[in-house]
């Protein structure tokens, strides 16, 4: 692949630059600092690869505008223009460029690029200052790795760089020298582990060291309570005893009085109390027995005094039936009256309401009107049927007549338009104005084309120019091919005249010399013309294509140009110019946009008509509906007897008057009755007690005052309560007292033969023996009572000491103080026993605690979890480790058939190419049999290794390694330009001039090569070995002083900005 | 006979450490740290909580290399609670548990029995004096000794028997101890019939019914390992008055490993990730005793989703949110593992498990990556490559660290880490615009 044109639209600081290549040799591209030199190489690479950020220029704004361009390439069949258009911080995408169209240039590419991608195009195609500087900041051996890298190729450092990320890798797990890594760090971590877990087994020791301590300490503990259990035994018994003694001595004592003691067998229980009770009962019977009779005298005279009130009872309980319903009758009377009032008001309202329905109205035509629910019913829904279809009416008319006047004014308007159209449709319209669109933007394309014809046109007139002048050689050329030529002439004929006159040979040999020096000149001639000759005649043949292009470009303006202008003219615009194709192109999108706002509005149109349609024949049923509902209103109104012509709220207005004259009439009804009623019921009863006062006598009432008489009779009811009471309460008291009077009688009697029996059951006589006799009984009982308390005392001490028993000899021989020293003494050592037993509890509880502690001592569990989540991580970091190393290994064992394949055929070419750069000081690179370095043999036969190379030197190794690869590549059938930004820039003048050659001779094998330099020496090298640099222009204004050395220069030629 | 309950637990491994459940925050430490404690804990509360009248304990209590005295200690705290209500505890040491690695000194409360040599052949189980059932020691496993020629019926008259194994013992695999799973040894070479023999040491609970008879291993309490998915608990055994038994398990793991699979596929969204997650997640039975779940989520297929769970904080986002969304109450999700399964393209380039086959070319389009795979297949072609070897054939070869990365890496499948080499050497080799995200 090679490029023969550059053309840059906007890239970084370029604008519109059109640079021509020679695509089959050695271009030198001169420009100072800052003139672009690099954005061009970014350019190339971009059209090619995609568009990316260039590092270091974040700062400036232009990196992230835009970039597009074009690059004309020669891949196989003709050249093709690559176009790309990047926006900002995109790849962009590329396309090719025919006469009249744009296609995707991804195929093409693809062919031409021979399957290099972006990372090998820069890693062996681009040569810039920094890489030269980047190796220049290595050490020996990283240099030596670096250009060893180099001549493997790009399959080769492919290679070295995944050896480099699978080292990297493996050392971040496992670095041997360092002694550091992932891997170690867990090893490590894993062995603090498990060191800690180990000190942790002494746990286990100490816990069973606690637990036989736990056994010690309960056996002392079961050691002292028996000691204890034995103490409590003898403390026991002395107690007993201490407790038995007293109980045992009382009894004996008791015992012996109870012996000297008389035995009164038969004597009354508890007799002398009672004979005594019984006395004083006879005394008291006999006090109340006179009291009584006294009282009951007394009680017959009083009765005898109240027996004369007993008249008027006979009739008491008829006269309460009477006077209990006073309140009633009062009731009544008050009942009669108001019954009486509410008809007569009852009765004034009816007629009221009567009187506002009008004169027309009488009872009797009320009752003929059916003023039920179902009647109102019918009436409302009369009126609701003919209000609705009233209201509905009255809508559907309103929007009958807001939309008619809608679809006139959209009508007008629309007819208006369709006006402009002079008779068209609007759609022929719109076809029209599109297609008018599609020829606009046609003609846009043709005025691009034309004027990059015109641009081409104009460089290749610019070269013929600068050919031209090399038809004809120097005149000193001239002069020097004569003298070449005469002195050729004269040695032949010197060689003649020697040949004849002195020797054959020397005759010969001087017409040889001479007919050489003859033809050198004219060959010289003949080649020097006949080069730029062929140049000047391609130039005529591309000129010649061009101006076609050109013509036929222009014709098809014409012709559209023309068809546009007769469109205008249709529309009465002007066409005597040229129209701007923008200014087109917006009329026509300006036209086809309001051609598509009336179609729109055409189907608006249609929508409304049927709406319209749609709504009067909605308006018409609401009509029929209308009539229908006022028919039935006045049929109902005929019913109802009501004149057809009344209104309807008059008539709503008499139906609810008519209702509340019904009602009225009925209460009116109502309350009569009940008044008729109440009357005859008062009637009844006021007889009744007329009737029963001549009944009784009573002459002194008016009997046709009812409620006066019940008064009257209600307060002698009362007077004859209170005398009946009275009669009874003596009647009562009177009996009571008979009762006590025969009671007591007896009573005294049956004390007295109380009293006697006693007597004879004590077996005394008297009152005095009684009481004697009594005494004896007393004090054997209490004897009895104690003793019998002492023996309970001593069965309950005998049955809390279960396990001892009572000796006689013991209790005979028992002292107290001895006995109570002894408990004390016991008593003594049971506390120190039981101390002691406190104090083992407390360190067996301290013994527990422990135990517990180290039961729940979760330390160990942690630390196990710990040491299994490390062993994870190592088992994974292990694996890691084996995946990395086993792909390392395979990685090693493709970089050794790698090298064994392509590295001698590289090495080689790089040995030519060093030597051509060192003038013969170095004259072959090779690599040691198995070993991954590249040694260089000098002059006189040593073999460095590359750290032993000067910086220079490395540079023109690192050059020619480069260069090498590329030839490598080209064997291979890929070639691409290479770009090499200022490589010479370390050179000295001797190796720089060396290098051009190589360079010039290493074009003109095939290989497109661009080379940038700001350094006009360089320049000045190459156009002293007949490569004629192109001029980059400076952002600055051109130094004229550089200018003089490059007279041949025209800055408009090369600068389009 | 009278009905009665009882409840067969097996390998407790109190205080023993959850294997393989990645870094772990804090948060749900403590929970992984008393994982095993908690189960035996449940199995406590179920015996209280069931009225049983005995506590079998097949085995495995504790394992010894632990060195703990917080197990035993648990375990003897468990069995006084099981004292006061008068429940006997019979526990017998597995094979990884012998009597003499336990603790010394420890003090067993009076209800537990511990099957040794020199303790009782037979343990009465009593309620109110009345004898339900008898719990036999297991000292022979008669399906080894004798599978075929005793076929006893139940003695008439007999008591329930429980035939629990002095080590623990095993369900009988094989069809011929399927024969005879109910007799049992009583220590003098006699076989007596037995309607329930407890076994543990199995990885899952297991069980082989003939007839009445069952041989029983309920499992674990608490799985220990990411392997042992699932409710993990005790059985609760029934038994009515005619013999007849039920059995239910009662889930004890608070602690709870789960392994999931996701099929992804290039369609896929995150959302739509999310959801299948969290509905796999809803998907599964959850027990009251759940606290914590341990997922490790099986991926296969292609697309954008497959690389949103290779990649750290994205992945690490996505799980968040799956902890976060799910609709488990009281349960705390854990990703322990994210594991990536091959592709097909990548099990169309592996011949075997071990290695690979040389890849074909045209398939990666890349000469590199081609001979890169070739020279892989060709190495993990040869018989004797092994990871081993790959050490040995490295720096670190007879470095400090040999021994360890050699135990290390003899725990891994040399087929993963050939199917990761080859996943390594296509990204190193792709070309620019493949790598460039």
């Amino acid at each position: 692949m090679r490029l023969s044109e550059i053309q840059i639209e906007r890239c970084g600081v370029w604008r519109d630059l059109t640079l021509p290549l020679n695509p089959s040799g050695l271009n030198v591209l001169y420009g100072p600092n800052e003139a672009g030199k690099s954005t061009l190489v970014h350019f190339i690479r971009g059209v090619l690869y995609g568009f990316t950020p260039v590092a270091g220029s974040g700062a400036d704004s232009a990196w992230y505008s835009t970039s597009s361009g074009s690059l004309v390439v020669e891949a196989g069949a003709g050249p093709q223009r690559v176009h790309r258009v990047a926006p900002a911080e995109k790849r962009g995408a590329a396309c090719l460029i025919d006469a009249d169209r744009a296609r995707p240039a991804d195929e093409f590419l693809t062919h031409a690029l021979a399957g290099i991608d972006e990372s090998l195009f820069r890693a062996v195609y681009a040569i810039d200052l920094r890489e030269l500087q980047e190796l220049g900041t290595l050490t020996g051996d990283e240099a030596a790795k670096r250009i060893y890298g180099l001549s493997l190729g790009p399959d080769g450092r492919r290679l070295l760089d995944a050896n480099h990320r699978a080292q990297a890798a493996r050392n971040r797990l496992v670095d041997p020298i360092q002694h550091d890594g992932e891997l170690v760090r867990l090893i490590e971590r894993q062995d603090q582990l498990a060191a800690q877990l180990a000190a942790l087994d002494r746990q286990r020791q100490q816990h069973s060291d606690w637990c036989h301590r736990r056994e010690q300490i309960e056996h002392d503990i079961a050691d002292l309570r028996r000691r204890q259990a034995g103490l409590q035994e003898q403390l026991r018994g002395h107690l007993f005893l201490e407790r038995a003694w007293g109980p045992w001595h009382h009894l004996r004592e008791w015992r012996r009085e109870l012996a000297e003691r008389p035995v009164i067998s038969g004597f009354p229980d508890r007799g002398l109390e009672r004979l005594e009770r019984v006395e004083q009962a006879i005394a008291a019977a006999s006090e109340n027995f006179e009291r009584h009779a006294a009282e009951l005298k007394q009680l017959r005279l009083e009765m005898r005094t109240s027996a004369a009130d007993g008249a008027g009872l006979g009739n008491a309980a008829a006269m309460r039936r009477f006077v209990e319903q006073r309140g009633w009758l009062a009731e009544l009377d008050r009942q009669r009256t108001e019954s009486r009032g509410a008809a007569e008001t009852a009765e004034q309202a009816f007629d009221a309401s009567l009187e506002s329905l009008g004169v027309d109205w009488s009872s009797e035509r009320m009752s003929e009107v059916d003023l039920s629910p179902a009647g109102w019913q019918r009436v409302s829904g009369a009126v609701q049927s003919l209000r609705t279809a009233q209201v509905r009416q009255g809508l559907l008319k309103r929007k009958c007549r807001r939309l008619n006047a809608g679809f006139r004014e959209l009508r007008d308007s629309l007819a208006e338009c369709l006006h402009d159209l002079q008779g068209r449709s609007i759609e022929t319209a719109l076809t029209e104005a599109r297609e008018r669109l599609r020829q606009v933007h046609h003609l846009g394309r043709l005025q691009l084309r034309e004027a990059e014809l015109n641009q081409r046109q104009y460089g290749l007139s610019e070269d013929r120019q600068r050919i031209a002048p090399q038809l004809t050689l120097p005149r000193w050329v001239y002069i020097v091919l004569g003298v070449f030529c005469f002195m050729g002439i004269v040695l032949a004929g010197w060689g003649l005249i020697a040949g004849v006159a002195t020797s054959g040979i020397a005759g010969a040999i001087y017409a040889m010399l001479g007919i050489t020096c003859a033809g050198l000149a004219w060959g010289l001639k003949t080649q020097y013309e006949g080069d730029a000759r062929q140049r000047m005649d391609e130039n005529e043949t591309r000129l010649a294509a061009t101006l076609v292009d050109l013509h036929e470009v222009r014709e098809s303006i014409r012709t559209v140009t023309g068809e546009t202008a007769r469109a205008p003219a249709a529309d009465g615009a002007s066409n005597e110019a040229t129209p701007d194709s923008g200014d087109l192109v917006r009329q026509a999108a300006e036209r086809v946009a309001e051609l598509v706002e009336l179609t729109r509005h055409q189907r608006t149109l249609r929508a409304l008509r049927r709406r319209l349609t749609d709504t009067r024949q909605k308006l018409e049923t609401a009509r029929r509906e209308t009539t229908t509902a006022h028919d039935a209103w006045s049929n109902l109104l005929a019913d109802l007897g009501f004149p057809a012509e009344l209104p309807v709220d008059q008539v709503l207005d008499t139906w609810q008057k008519l209702v509340v004259a019904s009602d009225r009439r009925q209460h009116a009804e109502r309350a009569r009755a009940e008044a008729q009623a109440v009357d005859r019921l008062w009637d009844g009863y006021r007889q009744r007690i007329a009737d029963f006062g001549r009944r009784l006598g009573s002459v002194d009432f008016d009997h046709d005052r009812p409620l006066e008489v019940l008064s009257a009779w209600e307060g002698r009811l009362a007077e004859l309560s209170r005398l009946r009471h009275h009669r009874r309460a003596l009647k009562k008291r009177r009996r009571a007292l008979r009762r006590d009077v025969v009671a007591n009688q007896a009573r005294v009697a049956r004390l007295n033969v109380q009293r006697n029996a006693l007597l004879v059951q004590a077996g005394a006589a008297s009152h005095v023996e009684f009481v004697e006799r009594a005494g004896h009984v007393a004090r054997r009982a209490y004897l009895d009572d104690q003793c019998a308390g002492a023996q309970r005392d001593l069965d309950a001490t005998s049955a809390e000491h279960t396990e001892l028993a009572l000796v006689e000899e013991d209790l005979l021989s028992y002292e107290a103080q001895s006995n109570s020293d002894s408990i004390d003494i016991l008593r003594l050592e049971s506390a120190d026993v039981e101390q002691d037993l406190h104090q083992a509890f407390e360190r067996l509880g301290a013994v527990k605690t422990e135990i517990q502690a180290i039961e729940g001592d979760r330390q160990a569990s942690s630390l196990r979890l710990d040491l299994e989540q490390v062993h994870h991580q190592l088992q994974q970091a292990a694996r890691e480790w084996a995946v990395l190393e086993t792909a390392a290994q395979v990685g090693d064992d493709v970089r050794r058939d790698y090298e064994r394949r392509h590295q001698p055929a590289a090495l080689v070419a790089a040995s030519s190419f060093i030597s051509r750069l060192t003038d013969g000081r170095f004259a072959t690179v090779w690599t040691p049999l198995g070993e991954r370095r590249l040694m260089v043999d000098d002059d006189r036969g040593r073999s460095l290794p590359v750290s032993a190379l000067s910086q220079g030197t490395r540079e023109q190794l690192f050059l020619s390694v480069r260069l090498a690869v590329i030839a490598e590549l080209l064997r291979h059938g890929m070639a691409l330009p290479v770009l090499l930004d200022d490589v010479f820039v370390n050179f000295d003048d001797r190796r720089a001039a060396a290098a051009a050659e190589l360079l010039r001779d290493f074009a003109a094998e095939g290989h497109q090569v661009l080379f940038f330099t700001c350094h006009l020496h360089l320049a000045q090298i190459f156009r002293e070995r007949g490569i004629e640099p192109s001029w980059l222009p400076s952002l600055r204004p051109p130094d004229l002083a550089e200018f003089a050395l490059a007279p041949s220069l025209d800055w408009r030629a090369v600068l389009r900005r | 006979m009278g009905s009665f309950r009882f409840i067969h637990a097996a390998r407790l491994f109190l205080d023993h450490q959850l294997h393989g459940t990645g870094s772990l925050p804090e948060a749900i430490r403590p929970v992984v740290e008393d994982a095993t404690l908690l189960a035996f804990d449940r199995v406590v509360e179920s015996c209280l909580a069931h009225h049983v009248d005995l506590l079998l304990l097949a085995g495995d209590s504790i394992v010894p290399g632990d060195h703990s005295v917080r197990g035993p200690g648990a375990l003897i705290r468990g069995c006084e609670r099981l004292a006061e209500q008068k429940i006997l505890v019979v526990i017998s040491a597995g094979s990884g548990d012998r009597w003499e690695a336990w603790p010394p000194g420890l003090r067993w409360p009076a209800n537990v029995v511990r099957l040794t040599a020199e303790g009782p052949d037979e343990v009465p189980v009593l309620r109110d004096g009345r004898l339900l059932a008898v719990v036999c020691c297991d000292r022979a496993s008669p399906a080894v000794e004798a599978p075929r020629v005793l076929k006893l019926g139940a003695p008439p008259n007999e008591p329930f028997c429980i035939s629990l194994c002095e080590e623990g013992g095993a369900v009988p695999p094989d069809a011929e101890s399927r024969a005879n799973p109910g007799l049992a040894s009583d220590g003098t070479g006699r076989l007596r019939h037995a309607d329930y023999r407890a076994t543990g040491g199995g990885a899952a609970a297991r069980t082989v019914t003939v007839g009445r008879c069952f041989a029983h291993d309920p499992g674990p309490a608490q799985g220990v390992a990411p392997l042992e998915t699932g409710p993990r608990g005790c059985t609760l055994v029934s038994v009515d008055e005619t013999g007849k038994l039920r059995r239910k398990f009662l889930p004890t793991a608070a602690v709870r490993f789960e392994q999931l699979s996701l099929s992804v596929t290039p369609e896929q969204t995150r959302d739509d990730l999310l959801l299948e997650m969290i509905g796999a997640l809803d998907q599964l039975p959850r027990y009251d005793c759940d606290r914590l779940w341990l997922v490790a989520w099986n991926v296969s297929g292609r697309g954008p989703c497959r690389e949103l769970l290779e990649e750290g904080s994205a992945r690490d986002s996505l799980l968040s949110a799956v902890a976060a969304e799910h609709g488990l109450q009281g349960v705390v999700i854990h990703t322990h593992a994210v594991r990536l399964r091959p592709t097909s393209s990548d099990r169309r380039g592996s011949s075997n498990t071990s290695g690979f086959s040389a890849a074909n070319p045209a398939a990666t389009g890349n000469d590199l990556i081609s001979a890169f795979e070739r020279c892989l297949a060709e190495r993990t072609a040869q018989p004797t490559w092994s990871l081993k070897r790959c050490l040995d054939d490295s720096s670190l070869g007879d470095g400090p660290w040999a021994s360890t990365l050699a135990s290390l890496i003899a725990e891994i499948d040399k087929g993963d880490v050939a199917l990761d080499v080859r996943r390594l050497g296509q990204q190193w080799f792709a070309p620019l615009e493949e790598r460039t995200p």
